[in-house]
């Protein structure tokens, strides 16, 4: 990819941000903002932290309900989201970099670029949810699974955990795809630029987190076992 | 409180460094999977998890700006791995030295 050409929209002289009065500075505003957010992530990791003890603890106890689970969950499937969460962080950088070049179109268009491989990965989820709803696979009480193996006492149990976190992540990921609307619109109308840019950095990784959870979730639901 | 450095001082981001950061977390999914037909045992999710957190440290690293931030960040999303740890170890330490007894009454 060649360096994009300044379009008639990006401006040489980018005017300058007037930070919030209870800042020292720009850089000041600019540096609490980024830790709050990622002060946030941490409670997202512990949240997702829990869930995942969760499964390694009933994984240890109940391997053969485990590896029963997992043969209805398909590996090229999960394999196919992963590389469009990858590239939807790579977009997302993206959306920082042209902001940075005061390029709003390009920006706008990274993000609007992110926004579709999340609705890719969703539309995908979708597939793998209705193809187990089909078979009776539903989470906890739901569960009227009659198919091979339907006796082994902790399946239910597999399904409800494969549900509640694939399905946090889901919400996760829908939450994300609002906030990136958001910034996207905001973006095309020129507020941002190489001097103010953080509710993309923010929105940024609060997606690349989502990104990360699923690189963990991708392998120990549909690798193991 | 016009401030024209503000955001401007901060770390640019860098095209080629993007780029290649996604091309490795590639190389190391098609690894995760390629893996992954290799029986290690126990070691399995060991296997798994170790090449999950290479990836996520790119993607923190790189995408998420932790290589060009003040070491504080790096400390504060450590910890709460750290603490998620603790959760996990005290849970496996509890559970797998749990004794099945059968009431005597």
């Amino acid at each position: 990819m060649t360096t994009a050409k300044a379009s008639s929209s990006a401006s040489s002289s980018s005017p300058p941000h007037r930070h919030a009065h209870h800042f020292q500075s720009g850089d000041h505003e600019f540096e609490s903002c980024k830790l709050g957010v990622w002060v946030f992530l941490c409670t997202e990791i512990l949240m997702f932290g829990g869930l995942f003890v969760l499964y390694a603890v009933f994984h240890s106890l109940y391997s053969e309900a485990f590896s029963l689970g997992a043969h209805h969950l398909d590996w090229r499937l999960g394999a196919i989201n992963t590389l469009v969460l990858l590239c939807s962080s790579f977009t997302m950088v993206m959306g920082i970099y042209f902001a940075q070049k005061n390029n709003r179109k390009l920006s706008g268009m990274s993000l609007a670029l992110t926004l579709f491989f999340g609705l890719v990965f969703m539309c995908i989820k979708y597939f793998e949810y209705s193809h187990k709803f089909h078979m009776g696979l539903f989470p906890g009480e739901l569960f009227s699974y009659q198919g091979e193996g339907f006796q082994n006492p902790q399946l239910p149990l597999y399904f409800s955990l494969y549900f509640s976190l694939t399905g946090l992540h889901g919400a996760h990921v829908l939450i994300g795809m609002g906030l990136i609307l958001w910034v996207m619109i905001r973006a095309f109308k020129g507020e941002f630029n190489e001097n103010y840019y953080t509710p993309l950095e923010g929105v940024g990784l609060f997606w690349h987190l989502v990104d990360v959870i699923w690189i963990y979730l991708f392998p120990l639901l549909y690798l193991i076992g | 409180m016009l401030d024209n450095s503000s955001n401007k001082s901060h770390h640019r981001v860098s095209f080629r460094e993007s780029l290649y950061t996604l091309l490795g977390l590639f190389v190391l999914t098609v690894v995760t999977v390629f893996v992954s037909w290799f029986d290690f045992g126990v070691l399995n999710g060991v296997v798994a998890l170790f090449i999950a957190s290479l990836k996520a440290s790119l993607v923190l690293a790189i995408f998420m700006g932790l290589r060009r931030e003040s070491p504080f960040f790096l400390l504060v999303i450590l910890s709460s791995v750290f603490f998620l740890i603790l959760l996990l170890g005290f849970n496996w330490i509890d559970i797998f030295s749990r004794v099945p007894e059968v009431s005597t009454l």
